[in-house]
């Protein structure tokens, strides 16, 4: 401060009008800092509490709508876990800034996240529930196409290998119903172009 | 709770310990060594090989569906009982082999579809396409149809069409190509589609020649109309009114197309003021028609191929009032009529021109310096079976193109010496093509690859000299610049095949319907501030 005001009487500027200055512009900042540093207070299903800077944890829609109810205080995810929050706070620190092109995000898929989803599919299908109730676009959008890749050429059967899914088309006993469903859509299947 | 508040240092090291398992584990089991994992994040099974697909919300399968191929996705659906319904419930787009034995399977078929909105039926030549019935079938299912693409469904009658139209009334794009039905049908269309945008027709046969002709008029479609395209047809005057009455019509397109449309284009532009594309294709106009067109001031792209009767003075008409050109391609079929002099007019008054493809026209270092000089917009050119386009014409464009970022050559008088020019001029440039030019080698290409790195050349030296190069048509040359794919029902999943970051985005931009410009400019920004990946 000392030395602004003998600058200021030597330049000759009112050294008053400086100071207010001055002080408006640390006001100013204090302001602009703290706001940069909002905190959302999330509280996942098994009780765990995370401080999110609001900017990443609204990259939710679920969040940010919840956030308008709660005004400040802590905001509750009944059904989401803390293990798969976290990792979920982890994406969306790395992406806030890259705004909303789905596309955009497929590209990222290929190079810098590709790392994040190479999980088992327990995590991986967590990951996906967990964006689409969070309402999640981007991270639901790369996660469905971590599936997509994985399905990417399969048949049928390895389809359903790869995701342990069992088959209730095929039977051991005779059902007509089934057989014709099973039937019939192959047939339709054939009229399909695309 | 009471419970202590987990800090970001200690976010991290759990993150880290779980990011630090789970990187060694790319594939789809979960081993034994994560049961700790498993145990947090398992709501049920008892062991790790469950079908968690399950617990997968519709939507988020759905989404996954969405995504996939074609291929994928019909493997999928055959998947399980749940992964079928899903599937087909997801599933908006639809393209049906429109052959005879179609007509039963339609039940079955849009009930396990039942969220069609755009549909291709497409009929090979040689089999018996679909009937009247079956299309009214069709459009009982799909009453949210919004977008419907026929192709040589030769059975559907006017009486197929007025059912149709009546029962899918928010239709927005119609496009077919060799149908047989007529003008009714037609009108039954635009009197029962308040909200239809495009409109294309190929090949109509149904549409009556001569005097007795029925008009098709806009109907109640035009207010919205904004597109239309009309190919081989034997009488596209009949469509007069519907282009007059189409009062917010943006592009018009027509394709060989019979019938003197000098009468129309006078009439058309009177009503139609805020036209932006214009294409014409062997059709009879002349003069008489690029004056009128000058009266759109709004004109941003325009197309001439071969329409010989189209001279200098009619382009100069166009130039001089329709200063907001963008897009010329001018095929002049070798006829002269259009050449420097219609190019300069362009030169002096479009200055926002970015692509100009000239192919069968000879224009000289007179024109091509004045729009080199004057369009400081100008990023692509491509000059085609010119006689006049030799290496002083290149090495002018090198010169003074200084916004050319793709440049394409065919069947020019160029040689490797032209060629040169390329390596110190244009800052911009990006990519060139040479095809069937004799003068250019291999030689010649290598040499302009070693000396300019960034430059893509690419050299095609063709096995048969084509002397004519506008054979093939519009579509053979300038195939460089991505094509408008203006919602294509059906299309392949283009988003497993990028060829390159801006042609796919350029694509993807226009089949999403999203704002390319906004979505560059996003990345553009998002690069800026992304940190380090």
């Amino acid at each position: 401060m000392a030395f602004t005001w003998s600058k200021t009487i030597y330049m000759g500027l009112d050294p008053i009008f400086l100071t207010e200055l001055s002080i408006s512009i640390i006001i100013f900042s204090t302001i602009a800092s703290s706001k940069k540093s909002r905190v959302s207070k999330i509280k996942t299903a098994d009780n765990e509490i995370f401080e999110v800077e609001e900017a990443v944890a609204t990259m939710s829609n679920t969040i940010k709508i919840m956030a308008g109810d709660c005004s400040g205080g802590v905001i509750p995810l009944n059904n989401v876990h803390s293990t798969i929050f976290a990792r979920v706070i982890e994406w969306c620190k790395k992406h806030v800034d890259d705004g909303e092109d789905l596309e955009y995000y497929k590209g990222a898929l290929k190079n810098c996240d590709a790392t994040f989803f190479e999980v088992d599919q327990a995590v991986l299908y967590h990951l996906l529930t967990t964006a689409n109730s969070l309402d999640i676009k981007p991270l639901l959008h790369q996660g469905c196409q971590r599936f997509v890749d994985m399905i990417n050429g399969k048949t049928v059967e390895e389809i359903r290998q790869l995701l342990h899914i069992k088959n209730d088309f095929t039977n051991e006993e005779e059902d007509e119903t089934r057989k014709k469903l099973w039937s019939s859509v192959v047939g339709m299947n054939s009229f399909i172009l695309l | 709770m009471g419970q202590s508040v987990s800090t970001a240092k200690l976010m991290s090291r759990r993150d880290c310990n779980h990011s630090q398992r789970l990187k060694s584990k790319p594939t789809a089991l979960i081993c034994p060594m994560q049961a700790e994992e498993a145990e947090e994040l398992d709501r049920g099974s008892i062991d790790g090989l469950s079908d968690f697909i399950s617990d997968l919300p519709d939507d988020c399968l759905a989404c996954i569906f969405q995504s996939l191929s074609p291929g994928d996705r019909k493997q999928c659906s055959l998947v399980c009982r749940r992964w079928l319904r899903i599937e087909g419930q997801s599933r908006h787009r639809l393209s049906l082999n429109a052959q005879s034995d179609l007509y039963p399977l339609i039940p079955s078929i849009f009930s396990r579809f039942d969220s069609v909105t755009k549909l291709a039926l497409k009929c090979e030549r040689r089999s018996i396409s679909i009937g009247d019935e079956a299309l009214v079938q069709i459009s009982k299912h799909c009453r949210n149809l919004t977008r419907l693409k026929l192709r040589a469904c030769r059975e559907l009658t006017d009486a197929g069409m007025l059912v149709f139209a009546k029962n899918c009334r928010g239709l927005k794009k119609l496009s077919c190509g060799s149908c047989t039905f007529g003008a009714k049908g037609m009108n039954a269309v635009l009197d029962n589609c308040p909200a239809l945008e495009e409109l294309s027709v190929k090949r109509l046969r149904g549409i009556t020649e001569g005097v007795a002709a029925e008009l098709i008029g806009p109907g109640v479609a035009a207010a919205a109309l904004k597109t239309i395209c009309l190919k081989e047809l034997y009488n596209g005057q009949c469509f007069g009114p519907l282009i007059i009455g189409a009062k917010n019509l943006k592009s018009l397109k027509l394709f060989r197309c019979s019938g003197d449309w000098d009468k129309l284009f006078p009439l058309i532009v009177d009503r139609v003021t805020g036209m932006v594309e214009i294409h014409m294709e062997r059709i009879q106009v002349s003069d008489v028609s690029l004056v009128a067109i000058s009266n759109c001031l709004n004109l941003e792209i325009l197309h001439l191929v071969k329409t010989p009767e189209c001279t200098n003075a009619g382009l100069g008409a166009i130039a001089e009032k329709c200063k907001l050109l963008r897009k010329l391609h001018i095929d002049g079929w070798k006829a002269n009529r259009i050449g420097d002099q219609g190019l300069i007019a362009v030169a002096k008054s479009c200055s926002n021109l970015q692509e100009l493809v000239l192919i069968g026209v000879n224009p000289t270092k007179l024109s091509l310096e004045l729009l080199a000089s004057n369009c400081l917009n100008l990023e692509r050119l491509a000059l085609c079976g010119s006689d006049t386009v030799g290496d002083a014409e290149i090495s002018c464009i090198a010169v003074k193109c200084i916004a050319l970022k793709k440049l394409c050559i065919k069947s020019c008088p160029v040689s490797d010496h032209g060629m040169e020019a390329l390596a110190s001029g244009c800052p911009n440039l990006v990519k060139v093509k040479v095809k069937k030019c004799r003068g250019v080698t291999s030689e010649g290409a290598d040499w302009l690859r070693a000396h300019r790195g960034s430059l893509a050349v690419n050299l095609d030296t063709g096995e048969h000299l084509d002397a004519s190069a506008s054979d093939g048509g519009a579509q053979d040359n300038g195939v460089e610049f991505p094509a408008v794919v203006a919602g294509q029902i059906g299309a392949p999943s283009i988003a497993s095949s990028s060829t390159g970051r801006s042609s796919s985005l350029k694509l993807l931009g226009l089949l999403s319907g999203r704002s390319l410009v906004a979505s560059t400019l996003r990345r553009l920004a998002s690069s800026n501030g992304r940190s380090q990946s």
